[in-house]
């Protein structure tokens, strides 16, 4: 009987041990398991995810770019007024060219229409000074605006400087605004700049992307980085749409694709503001 | 009833007996994966953590200049709207597994192949191992390289070769098409022509007429050392300690910043890494994990110099390097060691390249350069190499923040091991010189 009890109480202390063993190693596993992230990149998904922030489709490929510079010259605006149409009427202020249309051009009420003649319009020299270099831009571009950005032969440009607003009114193309960078070389060889995501990953990492927010576009294209010199030195950026879900303002950020830093607002044309 | 309490009896027994041996078998577990978890912490915090970011690690270790023949003549190319090394590193990226075979570890056969014209050639400034370039390769595999030998006629084949000690390897390349590489080299819009020589380290590119080159401009841009500060110790408070020119930061007794304030160096060590990485791979590696942690800006740094345990990062202007001013020429240098690793850094970041008004300064042969050093008593065993490198030649103030540096080229050798300019190794005093003018045992 008294071995029968002993191998009771051996029973129930063996039974004890073995719960707590198990306690042991069921709190273990989420120490062994290895750091379940191998990648950094992953991590920053997950995050932006937990933070309510909707990403479109982006490309993770590398692109490149090249350290841009053009002197600051408004040269352009003599040849460019005397190979446009006599019934313009031109004026030339801080690099700009205005020119309003004495004989406002009919345009179709169809917006794909629309937009087809008006490309047409810009594509003729005697319409817009290198009117062929300049390709539209969606994004920046609504019924009264039609927006046009500069191809340089080293890539499309995103800059005010670079820049055709055609400005639309009752059906009728009124006036137009143009801004040319002329003679852009590069001033350092081609290199590898980030990709899409890459930008993203950088903006979200500034702490630059907000809370419940919508990433609407990216575009790729050369940016202002500062004035030097008599020079406009010119950088690969990624630019971003970022649309509030609370109050739907759009907000639009701008990433070095070299250095994946934050440009500061560049309406500020001072000389030795600090740049990415 | 009596049945019943055998049957009794027989299931307690059974189990106990169980539960015995279910409590060895969960001891067992628990001892074995605390093993297993020790080993876990180990790697985690070596390598699984080694992020090495976007850039990939063949944008930084990546060939930096690009040599053909025409007509009996070896000419360096550059072409800067192409960049074809970038070209090249584009092409094969995809290069995954394959097998290395090695063809020669004769010294005639790599001469050989050195002046067959058939052969374009790509280097790196120093050996790099094949895991480095060719993706999916085991980490042990050290074996390393430091020329690219691209055929302009048969194709499928790369030959990869070691200066040092004079290997060659070929890797069939039948899937990557290079035809437009080869045409765009041929069609380079700048050629210098040039020669090689062998020297204690292997073979230095030699200019044999005094050379035209680029003057480069850049703003320069200087981060505080609260961001160093921050990366390297953490954003904890760390002590700060200033004696003269310099304030020491650190964070308890294994980890030390000493900013040294008009220099723009820093120096950090880490008394906890204490174990140098036994592969060569994971010492490039991990050097590069080291710089990256610090937070310079990367855009132009390129991997530059590798010895047994130090690894240099330079900032390269297109295919030349920029040395920095006084005792430390690098950019950045990590050192392993067994009482820790440590990184010597320059905050001083060449950061926007600016127009120049197109100049170019001549440049002495590098006959000439070595028959300098010749005479000044150093012997040709102990140079390791001679190269071009640039230099801050003039620095004009611009604002409190940033400078316009100019950069100008000049001859810079590697001897016994330490990096110089071919002026500061002239000037050396005799007592300093002759620690380098004999050869160095240490197996630098």
């Amino acid at each position: 009987m008294d071995f029968k009890r002993i191998e009771w109480i051996f029973l129930i202390v063996f039974i004890g041990i073995n719960i707590f063993l198990g306690i042991e190693i069921f709190q273990t596993p989420t120490l062994l398991s290895p750091p379940a992230s191998s990648g950094t990149a992953a991590d920053l998904n997950t995050e932006m995810k937990a933070d309510n922030i909707t990403l479109p489709k982006l490309s993770s490929e590398q692109r490149d770019g090249y350290y841009l510079a053009s002197k600051i010259d408004d040269d352009w605006n003599k040849t460019a007024r005397t190979q446009l149409a006599s019934n313009f009427a031109t004026s030339f202020e801080d690099n700009t060219l205005n020119v309003s249309l004495t004989n406002p051009v009919k345009v179709s009420h169809d917006s794909k229409k629309r937009l087809a003649e008006i490309k047409s319009f810009v594509a003729n020299p005697k319409n817009v000074f290198q009117g062929k270099k300049y390709h539209y831009v969606t994004q920046l571009s609504n019924t009264a605006d039609y927006v046009f950005d500069q191809e340089s032969d080293y890539g499309l440009t995103y800059s005010e400087n670079a820049r055709l607003h055609i400005q639309v009114k009752n059906d009728q193309i009124v006036s137009y605004t143009q801004t040319y960078i002329q003679n852009l070389a590069p001033v350092r060889e081609r290199q590898t700049t980030l990709s899409a995501k890459g930008a993203i990953d950088a903006l979200y990492t500034y702490s630059e992307l907000p809370n419940n927010s919508k990433v609407l576009w990216t575009k790729f294209g050369y940016s202002k980085l500062i004035k030097v010199r008599g020079s406009i030195i010119y950088i690969p950026s990624w630019t971003i749409a970022i649309e509030n879900n609370n109050t739907k303002n759009i907000s639009i950020k701008q990433v070095n694709a070299f250095t994946g830093k934050i440009i500061q607002d560049n309406t500020n044309e001072t000389e030795n503001k600090d740049v990415a | 009833m009596k049945f019943n309490e055998h049957t009794k009896r027989i299931i307690l027994r059974v189990s106990l007996i169980f539960m015995v041996l279910l409590s060895v078998v969960l001891t067992g577990i628990i001892f074995g994966t605390d093993a297993h978890f020790s080993g876990v912490e180990q790697t985690a915090s070596k390598t699984t953590d080694k992020q090495i970011g976007e850039k990939s690690l063949r944008d930084i270790f990546v060939p930096t200049q690009l040599f053909y023949y025409r007509n009996d003549q070896l000419y360096q190319v550059y072409d800067g709207n192409k960049n074809l090394p970038l070209e090249f590193n584009r092409l094969t990226e995809k290069l995954d597994k394959r097998n290395i075979k090695t063809v020669s570890q004769d010294s005639k056969n790599y001469k050989k192949m050195l002046h067959n014209q058939n052969y374009l050639q790509l280097t790196y400034p120093d050996q790099i191992t094949m895991p480095l370039f060719i993706t999916g390769l085991k980490k042990s595999d050290s074996r390393e390289f430091n020329r690219i030998f691209v055929s302009t006629k048969n194709k499928t084949n790369l030959y990869l070769g070691n200066d040092a000690n004079q290997k060659l390897y070929r890797i069939k390349i039948d899937d990557i098409n290079l035809n437009k590489f080869v045409h765009q080299v041929k069609h380079a819009s700048s050629k210098i022509p040039v020669s090689l020589i062998h020297l204690a380290d292997g073979y230095s590119v030699v200019y044999e007429k005094p050379t035209k080159m680029q003057v480069y401009n850049y703003l320069t841009n200087e981060e505080s050392s609260s961001y160093y500060v921050n990366n390297l110790l953490g954003s904890g408070a760390a002590s700060q300690k200033t004696t003269g020119d310099s304030t020491v930061y650190s964070n308890g007794a294994y980890q030390r910043l000493i900013v040294t304030n008009k220099t723009h160096h820093y120096e950090f060590v880490d008394y906890q890494e204490n174990k140098i990485p036994k592969l060569m791979t994971t010492r490039l590696t991990d050097s590069l994990y080291y710089v990256r942690k610090t937070g310079l800006s990367e855009p132009d740094l390129r991997f530059f110099d590798a010895d047994d345990r130090t690894f240099i990062y330079q900032n390269f202007v297109e295919e030349y390097p920029i040395f920095l001013p006084g005792n430390n020429t690098a950019r950045a240098q990590v050192d392993f060691a067994k009482n820790g690793m440590s990184i010597n850094f320059n905050s001083l970041d060449f950061q926007i390249p600016v127009p120049t008004d197109d100049s170019k300064v001549t440049v002495e042969s590098t006959t000439e350069a070595l028959n300098e050093l010749y005479a000044a008593g150093y012997h040709k065993k102990t140079i390791n190499r001679i190269i071009i490198g640039y230099e801050i030649a003039k620095e004009t103030e611009q604002t409190e923040s940033r400078d316009l540096v100019e950069l100008r080229p000049a001859y810079y050798a590697k001897i016994n091991g330490k990096w110089r300019s071919l002026k500061e190794w002239l000037n050396l005093s005799a007592n300093k010189k002759s620690k380098y003018m004999k050869e160095d045992t240490n197996g630098l």
